[in-house]
């Protein structure tokens, strides 16, 4: 089974991301901060990441910069989650390394399909 | 009932950066003596007070939920809580009031309605006024809207600004993140079968979350617009090409609607502007049209050229609006009594920034209507001499 750690501090959104994933057959590490994100990734190596961009302490943006700049975590996919819509912020995040982005509110079916595609074309 | 005395102020007030007519500069926030972090400011934000500026200095007012913070930065303000100092108001104000001209503080806000929290003032994102109070002080009445600022005036504070939205929009984005994703989960049956019943309830939440989303990002660019913050970044367009392009993305709804849409284009014509904005007053005014008129009606826009100018002009034939409310056509929230009385969903925001947006662009917008009739809108752009 695929492994995707999942990063919110919003329980909710959390639970939410992870139920849906779960059912589309992955397995989760759902977390609520920076810093256990960038740890469950070291340790557990998952293929591909959700990251909020915007959480207390390291933010999505932080962590995904950190995982791109580890070897061992170089390879993971990223996608970044957030709500903040400007301009600086999409780039904020592409040029962290994320490979895309969705914005909040989203619909969890469009986020499965966008994990599902990244992989897909991730594997050609 | 506006105290006397209150000075009506509706321009905003210009300075290295404004939110509500208040001059701001951002900075840590002192909040009696304890120093915030611009994070854990951020977390307070949509409950914080920002007041106007004193000669020289900042006063904002930090606030809690449900109290009244004293207020930091400049100390010869007015205190919350103390005599004369913002608290208990009496009577809902709008407008912006103007402190008096000797040094005193001048204040932002706008109209509102009066909350009182746990003992004190209830704040929330949104506005409210003050107003001179007695020696010398300041009385305040309804919802207060916030950035917390200190600092000397004429500090950096278009990040303060940007921060703000880009924070309020966070804030209210991630409930709805959660209630339309666990509609839609529910209503795709994900944990399980619904009844027909059920299925119907969770739809109309899904609905209803779309709409508030819409609302939100309407909101939102409305406050960017007024304070400022809304950039026009200018190119070289053709009209013709965009109204093209509106009429077509709104041909599906219009067919639904059993409304004819059509565009009457002669181009190109080239002019200087916001592309992503003049796609947003296209849509709104065809959208409008077309959400405004019956099945069998029709919608047509015209756009050419008129000497210096590329004129636009959308018209249909649907329920118009009322002769005594055209005036009021572009105010915010500003809703139609005859679209209200049909159920026509809406908040009443696309107007205001429509007009905002043909102003940014040196144009202009009118509007002829008659109710049961129909309406022309006519937008005039300055136009860009066709390279030859």
């Amino acid at each position: 089974m695929t492994v995707v750690l999942v990063a919110d501090d919003d329980a909710d959104i959390r639970d939410l991301v992870a139920f849906k994933l779960e059912q589309a057959g992955f397995e989760v590490i759902a977390v609520e901060d920076g810093q256990t994100a960038l740890e469950q990734a070291r340790s557990r190596q998952p293929t591909l990441a959700v990251l909020d961009v915007s959480m207390p302490g390291l933010s999505g943006i932080d962590v995904c910069r950190m995982l791109r700049a580890d070897a061992a975590t170089a390879g993971i996919l990223i996608i970044m989650l957030t709500a903040r819509v400007q301009e600086q912020d999409v780039e904020g995040g592409f040029s962290a390394g994320a490979d895309d982005y969705v914005t909040k509110p989203f619909s969890p079916r469009e986020l499965v399909s966008r994990i599902q595609a990244l992989l897909s074309r991730a594997r050609a | 009932m506006r105290p006397a005395g209150t000075t009506r102020h509706t321009a905003p007030v210009r300075g290295a950066g404004t939110l509500c007519g208040t001059k701001i500069a951002a900075g840590p926030v002192r909040d009696g003596g304890t120093t915030r972090s611009a994070g854990s400011v951020r977390r307070l934000l949509v409950w914080a007070v920002v007041v106007g500026a004193a000669a020289g200095g900042v006063i904002a007012v930090g606030a809690r939920r449900g109290r009244i913070g004293p207020p930091v930065g400049d100390a010869s303000g007015p205190r919350a809580g103390q005599a004369g100092g913002p608290g208990v108001g009496d009577a809902s104000s709008p407008g912006i009031a103007r402190a008096g001209q000797a040094g005193g503080p001048r204040v932002g806000g706008v109209s509102g309605r009066r909350t009182e929290g746990q003992g004190g003032w209830r704040l929330l994102g949104g506005a409210g006024s003050w107003w001179p109070g007695g020696a010398g002080g300041w009385r305040a009445a309804g919802r207060l809207t916030g950035l917390r600022v200190v600092g000397p005036a004429g500090g950096a504070l278009d990040e303060a600004q940007t921060d703000f939205m880009s924070t309020v929009s966070h804030e209210l984005r991630t409930p709805l993140t959660s209630i339309s994703g666990y509609a839609e989960m529910l209503r795709d049956a994900e944990p399980g079968e619904l009844s027909e019943a059920q299925l119907r309830m969770v739809e109309a939440i899904v609905r209803n979350a779309r709409r508030l989303r819409e609302l939100v990002e309407d909101i939102l660019t409305q406050s960017r617009i007024e304070s400022g913050g809304f950039a026009t970044h200018p190119a070289a367009l053709d009209l013709a090409q965009l109204v093209e392009r509106a009429v077509s993305t709104l041909e599906p709804a219009a067919a639904k609607a059993s409304v004819g849409l059509r565009a009457e284009v002669s181009g190109p014509l080239p002019l200087r502007g916001d592309g992503v904005q003049l796609d947003r007053v296209l849509a709104s005014l065809i959208g409008n049209a077309v959400k405004f008129t019956p099945a069998a009606g029709t919608v047509t826009v015209r756009a050419e050229r008129r000497d210096d100018q590329a004129v636009l002009v959308i018209a249909d034939t649907g329920m118009g609006i009322p002769a005594s409310e055209q005036n009021a056509l572009f105010g915010r929230f500003f809703r139609a009594t005859n679209a209200l009385h049909h159920a026509v969903p809406g908040a009443g925001l696309g107007l205001a920034i429509t007009r905002k947006i043909v102003h940014n662009h040196g144009g202009t917008i009118h509007v002829r209507s008659t109710e049961n009739v129909g309406t022309t809108v006519t937008v005039r752009l300055p136009a860009e001499q066709p390279k030859n």
